[in-house]
């Protein structure tokens, strides 16, 4: 029990320092008209090595420091990965996870999902005080896809390898091979 | 015994459903309030990585080569020679100084004797920028600044090149500013040259990384042409912006939804999206 709360606290790092290095990334690149929104690396972690009740408060806290960084309505993000954190860990158990394409194969259509979602939201609830234009959807979308393809998988290993170390690895799961 | 496995399945998305319900209903005070916590948590961590790089920025030029110093030492003569010249125009505008003051006394004694309030005053506080977020959707940046050192939110920023944006929140030690390029920043503004009020607002950053704002109930006969645009400047009608400051230029303007005005695309300095340090407008008492 005591393992998975620390667990859960391990990958609340792992979501934090990705925070901040896709902040600092977007800091740079968006001076040049582009920004990488992958709200989708942040459930995985939590959903393959953690239970609901540790699972959904870590989806949740980073989701509301995504809202708080990237200035989006406060609790979208929050219930958005909660939610995908529930989806993703149904599916992996029916699944073999251990292969990359796997995570894969959720997390890409999962952050296209996020881009429809909070597009809709800015032009349902937030029209006239934010403004996402298509022709910055669009290469928002490219851009963050092809960023999305290695950080997918590096981020689930790095979560992995890290519990690893710290011996919080949960047991009867397989690491990444 | 499978409808006791499925109802278990769905029991934690029934739980999230009630629990969004809920937050529905949490005041929006305290929404606000939870923020600003996860902010002020944001905050040392951007104040870190921005002083890291400026650190590695100093011990870079530790490291210049022998030709960089040689070419260095070379700019550094060039400045001291007009660092002379600067001092002998100095000699002449203290002169001009104690002039102009003798003006400001008498003015200042006119206006008090006619009754009239003083043109306001700001005092600046100049911050460095420690995080940009640049998003399609919203534009801000953080500064290493906050409520320790007055400031306030709805304070005016600018630039060397001219308006930035507002402060729309204020940690103890650093705050976040709405760009100019947000639909929701709003402001009166004038053509220069014209004292007509007309209305500015920010549309985003372009492909490309170009701020674009819009022009608002602009009169019928001003018409700027991409040869002879007109610059956009702040109108202390605002009231946290002193009158003058640089908003853009209009290259072109077209008619307005109803009409009666004209409107059209303000193209904005490009180093918006790079600024290093502004200055924050703290109107005088």
């Amino acid at each position: 029990m005591q393992k998975q709360n620390k667990a859960a606290f391990v990958l609340l790092g792992v979501n934090l320092v990705t925070l901040i290095l896709l902040g600092s990334v977007n800091a740079t690149i968006g001076q040049h008209g582009v920004f990488l929104y992958l709200p989708a690396l942040f459930f995985l972690p939590g959903a393959l090595c953690l239970d609901n009740s540790r699972g959904i408060p870590l989806a949740f806290v980073t989701g509301l420091l995504l809202d708080q960084q990237i200035e989006t309505t406060f609790g979208f993000h929050a219930f958005a990965l909660s939610t995908f954190h529930l989806l993703g860990s149904n599916w992996f158990r029916g699944v073999n996870y251990r292969k990359d394409f796997v995570t894969l194969a959720l997390q890409l259509p999962a952050n296209l999902l996020f881009f429809i979602l909070w597009l809709l939201w800015i032009k349902i609830f937030e029209n006239g005080k934010m403004e996402w234009t298509w022709g910055r959807w669009g290469i928002d979308l490219i851009a963050s896809t092809l960023a999305l393809i290695p950080l997918a998988i590096w981020i689930p290993r790095f979560a992995e390898s890290l519990l690893g170390l710290t011996n919080l690895f949960p047991e009867g799961r397989k690491e990444l091979s | 015994m499978v409808k006791k496995t499925d109802r278990r399945k769905s029991q934690p998305f029934l739980f999230l459903g009630l629990f969004l319900i809920a937050w529905w209903g949490i005041p929006a005070s305290w929404k606000i309030f939870t923020k600003s916590a996860f902010a002020e948590f944001h905050a040392p961590l951007w104040d870190l990585s921005s002083r890291t790089e400026d650190l590695s920025n100093y011990w870079g030029h530790l490291s210049d080569s022998k030709e960089t110093l040689i070419e260095k030492a070379k700019n550094s003569s060039r400045l001291q020679a007009g660092l002379d010249l600067q001092g002998d125009r100095n000699n002449a505008i203290q002169e001009e100084i104690v002039r102009l003051r003798s003006l400001e006394a008498s003015l200042n004694k006119l206006e008090t004797s006619l009754n009239l309030g003083s043109s306001q005053g700001f005092e600046p506080i100049i911050a460095r920028v420690s995080h940009r977020s640049l998003s399609g959707w919203w534009q801000k940046i953080t500064i290493r600044k906050g409520s320790s050192h007055g400031i306030k939110p709805g304070l005016g920023v600018i630039s060397n090149r001219g308006v930035v944006g507002r402060i729309k929140s204020v940690g103890r030690r650093s705050s976040e500013i709405e760009l100019i390029t947000n639909p929701s920043f709003r402001m009166v503004a004038h053509f220069e040259g014209d004292d007509r009020p007309v209305t500015f607002q920010g549309s985003g950053i372009a492909l490309g990384g170009i701020p674009v704002g819009l022009a608002l109930d602009v009169p019928h006969d001003l018409t700027p042409t991409p040869e002879k645009p007109h610059t956009l400047i702040s109108s202390d009608l605002s009231a946290i912006f002193p009158r003058g400051v640089p908003l853009g230029v209009v290259k072109d303007l077209g008619e307005g939804e109803e009409g009666l005005f004209k409107s059209g695309n303000v193209t904005l300095d490009l180093s918006l999206n790079q600024l290093m340090e502004v200055t924050v407008l703290v109107p005088r008492q």
